[in-house]
């Protein structure tokens, strides 16, 4: 237990001192997005960043498709989202997809550290998360070998969860995954600008012989 | 191109800046689960908390708490009635409607109810949700507390490095509202009964304020969609909340009942937090939370309807 103990904190040191903290899970890729998809003439893009997991997948499977919340994907990857415990009895596709203008998802010459305008947070709109959604499935769809008639399972837990069928939205303004870095940073040291997810499942094991 | 939809923990009421209860039938609602979370989980800590916040309300309005509870042993002493209402709805009724919600691991809750039964004065039993506040975790509760390191937490979605996009999506078209308390609360005093009490603060960035702020609930429920009826006609999509998460009061749609395992459905999973159904067996293992386990397999039987699996 102390060696993955230390192995974690190791890990976590590394981070604290990298620009961008690792993807836990697999690769974090980047699609190219639309950064307005309610302007058909505007042809703007922007890296959005995801993560795929086909390790279960067969031809027809379904896909089971995470919107993230208000957070980085290192902060929130996929392998701690709970599609991966279907995966395998489905033989499904797990995919997380990181939400625009968070992480490193923002328009070219924005980032987290920017000071944003209102004019330059104007394509972060509800619409065009849920379209980014159905831009990157549709993608997955038409790319990924037996997937082109794959039901689609869409699951979040805050932003432009829900009524999709419909293109409703349930939004959630909770901050989930910012009050865990806080919380844990408390646990178990510093941790403040770490990913917080990282943090959890490097630790997660341990939490109860940590005295947590 | 969606087949089905898990909303783990959503929010989907409780729209606007709106004033009045007509407006906003959901305003109350956030901090009327809270107070039935404290008298579900023990009537004991439930009564001592109920009391002291009570004390504290009262000597701010006397303007005596220096006198009143000097054992709270502050670092910084509140300068006036601003500051003493930060400390009681910015660190303390924050601290107590989110260390349910977020105990995603049953540490800090148990915790607070324990020792909120052990404490012998009111000052004791305030103290114990400040001093369990991320930004000053103190749970031996010794020396004096920073409360106003906690009450300035406002920005700190941008500065642990999330950027201020949240910031701007809750002044922008998230504007949702959880804070203001029901003057027949059971656990609190009424607070923001009269005036809006918004989620975003419009005074940080005043041109990220968007169109629809003052929007009623029902308005916004409107626009998006989200109204009963509407979410009684989808198909597929499970709603799950938790029963320690103020959150589970402003997203429990009122569906009609059905046989058809594709109709709408809203669960709320009893001792759950904030979103513990969408995590997975890596971050919560299995055996860790009995009703977590449940509530993933439930969610595993609901997809496999929807896909005839």
């Amino acid at each position: 237990m102390i060696t993955t103990v230390f192995a974690c904190l190791l890990a976590i040191a590394s981070v604290t001192v990298s620009a961008q903290p690792r993807c836990e899970g697999p690769p974090c890729q980047n699609f190219t997005q639309k950064l307005n998809h309610d302007k058909p003439g505007d042809n703007a893009t922007f890296l959005q960043r995801y993560q795929l997991d086909t390790s279960h997948f067969k031809p027809g499977g379904p896909i089971l498709f995470h919107q993230n919340e208000e957070a980085a994907i290192t902060s929130n990857p996929l392998p701690i989202h709970v599609f991966n415990d279907y995966a395998a009895n489905l033989g499904a596709m797990v995919v997380g997809l990181e939400h625009r203008y968070f992480g490193t998802s923002y328009p070219e010459g924005l980032s987290v550290a920017s000071n944003i305008t209102a004019a330059q947070y104007a394509p972060l709109t509800l619409d065009n998360v849920l379209g980014d959604s159905v831009a990157f499935v549709g993608w997955l769809k038409s790319t990924v070998p037996g997937a082109q008639n794959s039901p689609v399972i869409f699951g979040s837990g805050k932003t432009s969860t829900a009524d999709v069928p419909t293109g409703s939205v349930i939004s959630d303004l909770s901050t989930k995954c910012y009050r865990l870095i806080r919380r844990l940073s408390c646990h178990h040291g510093p941790c403040s600008v770490l990913s917080c997810v990282y943090w959890l499942s490097c630790l997660q094991p341990n939490l109860q012989k940590l005295g947590c | 191109m969606f087949t089905g939809s898990l909303a783990f923990s959503p929010i989907c009421r409780s729209w606007g800046v709106s004033t009045t209860i007509e407006d906003n039938p959901y305003k109350f609602a956030s901090t009327d689960k809270v107070a039935d979370i404290y008298w579900n989980t023990n009537a004991e800590a439930a009564r001592k908390i109920k009391a002291a916040v009570a004390q504290l309300s009262n000597c701010i309005n006397a303007g005596n708490c220096t006198d009143e509870l000097p054992n709270l042993d502050l670092c910084t002493q509140p300068s006036g009635i601003v500051d003493w209402a930060a400390l009681l709805h910015g660190v303390i009724i924050e601290q107590y409607s989110s260390i349910p919600q977020l105990d995603i691991a049953g540490f800090n809750f148990t915790a607070l109810i324990n020792a909120t039964i052990a404490a012998k004065t009111p000052a004791e039993v305030l103290r114990i949700p400040i001093d369990l506040a991320p930004a000053v975790y103190n749970p031996s509760h010794t020396g004096c507390v920073d409360w106003a390191k906690i009450a300035g937490e406002g920005n700190i979605v941008a500065d642990i490095g999330l950027g201020t996009s949240w910031l701007y999506m809750t002044c922008n078209w998230m504007i949702n509202s959880l804070g203001a308390i029901s003057p027949s609360n059971s656990l609190f005093p009424e607070w923001a009964v009269d005036v809006s009490y918004p989620g975003c603060d419009t005074t940080l960035h005043a041109d990220w304020v968007g169109p629809d702020m003052t929007k009623t609930n029902a308005e916004f429920e409107a626009m998006y969609g989200i109204t009963d009826e509407e979410l009684d006609k989808v198909t597929n999509l499970l709603i799950v909340n938790g029963s320690k998460d103020r959150t589970a009061a402003i997203c429990s749609p009122k569906l009609s009942s059905s046989t058809n395992r594709s109709h709408s459905r809203v669960i709320e999973v009893w001792d759950m937090a904030h979103g513990d159904s969408g995590l997975s067996e890596r971050l919560l293992p299995k055996g860790f939370h009995t009703q977590v386990d449940a509530i993933r397999n439930t969610q595993l039987a609901y997809i496999q309807e929807w896909l005839n699996l």
